[in-house]
């Protein structure tokens, strides 16, 4: 295990953020010793979660930060994502697209899904709490 | 100020159109000024190679915005071409199975020629 402290940032929510918010979990990512391609598809799955905070939270307070912390537990490593707004229901099935119709949207979610082994989401006391793990291989 | 995406494109072989990104991201903060840029640049072609050898992060808004050029170069009896992905691009290409709907090519040469063969 190489990232035995837990890294912090905060940010402010929007779009102007994603590239800070990307350097940091790529410098984490590789910091824990992810293979590739597997720590830059974890990356990606990151900036969907900051990209959808973005786009769908409902009820963001004016000046709303993002909390974002990094660490490792014995078997994964995790991104865990803090931010206030109200609680919202992610879907419970993933439809597929499907590529003859050339959808131009909607992928997020299953990247999220497909590149993390583990994908978490709780709310309580006004903020939604997302956590994405990534098994380390020995 | 208005924020522009950096592209370069010039004319290859086979009346092929190569269009080059200088922008090591495509995502959400900068999709909409990407598609306003390669609209202009293939606007009346129909053969164009992506060259994404610059490319270090793609996104699902950026996946969006490649297929929509696939499409309309498509809709104009062309085709639109990747080439010199990188190699996690390439895995999200084939975790999305977008690798099935792109022609994808390791080099811009392979991916100019491979017009040739349906000239």
């Amino acid at each position: 295990m190489k990232c035995v402290q837990v890294a912090r940032l905060e940010l402010p929510i929007g779009l102007d953020s994603l590239r800070a918010f990307h350097d940091f979990v790529a410098r984490e990512t590789l910091q824990a010793g992810l293979p590739e391609p597997d720590a830059g598809l974890f990356d990606i799955a990151a900036l969907e979660v900051f990209t959808n905070i973005v786009r769908h939270t409902k009820g963001l307070p004016d000046h709303a930060m993002v909390k974002v912390s990094a660490y490792c537990t014995a078997q994964e490593f995790v991104l865990e994502v803090v931010h206030p707004g109200e609680a919202f229901t992610p879907p419970k099935h993933l439809p597929a697209a499907e590529l003859a119709d050339f959808p131009e949207g909607g992928f997020g979610l299953s990247i999220i899904h497909q590149a993390c082994d583990r994908v978490t989401y709780t709310h309580g006391h006004g903020a939604n709490t997302v956590r994405l793990g990534r098994n380390i291989r020995p | 100020m208005e924020k522009q995406f950096s592209l370069e494109s010039a004319m290859s072989d086979h009346d092929v159109l190569v269009i080059t990104l200088r922008e090591d991201h495509l995502d959400a903060g900068n999709v909409l000024e990407f598609k306003d840029a390669i609209q202009a640049a293939i606007q009346g072609k129909t053969r164009v190679v992506l060259d994404m050898s610059g490319v270090k992060v793609v996104d699902s808004s950026g996946l969006g915005a490649l297929i929509s050029c696939l499409r309309l170069l498509n809709s104009q009896h062309g085709d639109f071409k990747l080439c010199a992905m990188s190699k996690t691009i390439r895995a999200l290409f084939e975790l999305m199975r977008m690798h099935r709907l792109f022609s994808i090519y390791t080099s811009r040469d392979d991916a100019v020629g491979s017009f040739a063969e349906v000239s």
